[in-house]
């Protein structure tokens, strides 16, 4: 189940973030906020695909689902915010054509995506870009990767956690969002391959 | 949902994962993962989803071009690492050239000669001229810098660079190219001297252009004007071709014209354009040269920002988007293939 989840709901990450930026942009909503909705769109498709499995055995769910979870969430929280509007009600409807397989702009923006990553990655200190390079990129175990740095291995360990939490946030902040929906404006990208 | 047992949920999930990659792990590890797991549904959903960070940073290898144990350069310190240490600078080795051909040359500063600088493929290098004024200049580009008591004279001998030039009355500066002088007043701006003509683009200030076929890059510094010479003023966000002595103008903003100018960190960034412009781009800054050898693939498509030495991660781009690369003497050449699907 988790695999399955990693595969086809987390996949949809994308397009779920756009989605809840375009639905609350009325309301200034920080980046914690919109990681919460996030979260909470994930927390109940978690929960009715563990239901499914418990009554019968198979939990997947189709990806078009994880849209309809958003859609449902966030009108919820509209009618919470009187200030807040849903701006585009098409633009709900339409998900679900964004939920397919891979489509060269998806690849395409994958590997921005790893841009962005290697951009955040640089922002982190020396110790904690090498501590993420040796063990988190290269694979080495925690002792080696101390060992190279010359630290302690207590050390290493929370220097990486660290350093994964701020990738994390900077991974997820709305300047990368800001890229991504631009590189989805551009309507061409599936021709003649 | 509280974004409080969210960042708790986070965090025990990272260390989960970081328990899972240590040398420690054992069944009973598992298992007490597994009954984390069942507390609520927040902790599976956290776990997956720093688990995709994690395979992410995995990928980040495709980046470097270090050694093992190595960890990258930042991009800010690959264009300074050459200036310093360029025993380190592997990879920004080209630029080191540049560096020593340019002290070499500097000895002859204030000699009629002026100071020459010139940058190999690949190459980008910073001139700074001491009062706030400064010169960026790109791959593959040679300028000579003269500065008289009450004039400075730059000349692109070819290539491209950007020009921040300090306002001094006193002692005006002045682009000469082949065929064009630019006269400047104090302003921000780049010039590309190509075979197709002149291209400036023009940030701040105000610059102006003056073409004549006739006017020599040395010798006499005054446009002779009798025939085909052109001027134009040049304002923020105007951009001009010069070619044959005509001068096209046209606006764009100025964010456009920053992102034109993201060799300045070393970087390409295109917006929606084809195939061959980005491999156009690419061979500016590359000795290897990448060609097209399906025409059906000339008109695909992107947007990105890559590093412009990055010929390898582009490639592997390309493939993802069903694109081939093979090595023909010392070409690499672009055929279509079959779309490799991932996931």
């Amino acid at each position: 189940m988790l695999l399955w989840f990693e595969q086809e709901i987390t996949t949809q990450e994308r397009g779920l973030r756009w989605i809840i930026r375009q639905s609350i942009k009325s309301w200034n909503a920080s980046h914690d906020e919109v990681q919460d909705i996030l979260q909470d769109v994930y927390v109940r498709v978690w929960k009715e695909a563990a239901c499914l499995r418990r009554a019968q055995g198979d939990w997947r769910l189709p990806k078009a689902y994880v849209y309809q979870v958003a859609r449902h969430l966030l009108i919820d929280i509209a009618r919470r915010k009187a200030r807040l509007h849903i701006e585009n009600s098409e633009d709900l409807d339409s998900l679900d054509l964004l939920v397919d397989h891979i489509t060269p702009e998806r690849v395409a923006s994958d590997l921005q995506e790893l841009e962005r990553l290697k951009d955040c990655f640089d922002r982190l200190s020396d110790r904690r870009r090498e501590a993420v390079w040796l063990h988190g990129v290269e694979g080495r175990s925690q002792r080696d990767a101390a060992a190279l740095m010359s630290i302690s291995e207590g050390t290493l360990e929370q220097t990486f956690h660290t350093a994964m939490r701020l990738l994390w946030n900077c991974f997820g902040s709305d300047d990368a969002e800001a890229e991504a929906g631009a590189a989805e404006r551009i309507p061409d990208l599936r021709t003649k391959i | 949902m509280s974004s409080l047992s969210r960042r708790q949920a986070e965090t025990e999930a990272l260390r989960w994962l970081q328990k899972q990659h240590s040398a420690q792990w054992t069944p009973a590890d598992e298992a007490d993962l597994d009954s984390w797991l069942q507390v609520s549904a927040d902790h599976p959903v956290s776990y997956v989803r720093l688990r995709s960070l994690w395979r992410r940073v995995e990928d980040l290898k495709h980046y470097g071009k270090g050694l093992p144990g190595q960890v990258p350069l930042r991009r800010e310190e690959i264009r300074t690492a050459a200036a310093k240490r360029p025993a380190i600078a592997r990879i920004a080795i080209a630029l080191a050239a540049s560096f020593v051909l340019a002290v070499a040359l500097g000895i002859f500063a204030y000699l009629p000669v002026g100071r020459v600088y010139t940058t190999p493929v690949g190459g980008l290098v910073v001139v700074p001229l001491g009062d706030r004024s400064d010169i960026k200049i790109n791959t593959d580009t040679q300028i000579r810098v003269r500065s008289g008591g009450f004039a400075r004279r730059i000349d692109l001998i070819y290539g491209e660079a950007l020009f921040d030039i300090a306002p001094n009355a006193l002692r005006p500066t002045t682009v000469y190219t082949p065929y064009q002088r630019i006269v400047v007043l104090g302003t921000k701006f780049s010039v590309w001297s190509k075979a197709s003509g002149l291209h400036v683009a023009v940030l701040s200030g105000q610059v102006r252009v003056e073409s004549s076929r006739s006017n020599p890059p040395e010798g006499d510094s005054r446009p002779t004007g009798t025939n085909q010479l052109r001027v134009v003023t040049l304002n923020p966000g105007d951009v001009a071709d010069v070619g044959d002595g005509a001068i096209t103008v046209r606006q764009e903003s100025v964010a456009d014209i920053e992102r034109s100018l993201a060799w300045q960190s070393g970087r390409i960034n295109l917006t929606n354009a084809t195939l061959l412009q980005f491999i156009a781009e690419f061979n500016r800054y590359n000795a290897r040269k990448i060609v097209i050898g399906d025409p059906s693939l000339e008109q695909i498509r992107l947007s990105g920002s890559f590093q412009s030495s990055n010929v390898e991660g582009f490639l592997s781009l390309l493939q993802h988007l069903g694109v081939r690369s093979e090595i023909h003497n010392d070409q690499i050449v672009l055929t279509s293939g079959h779309l490799t699907r991932r996931h």
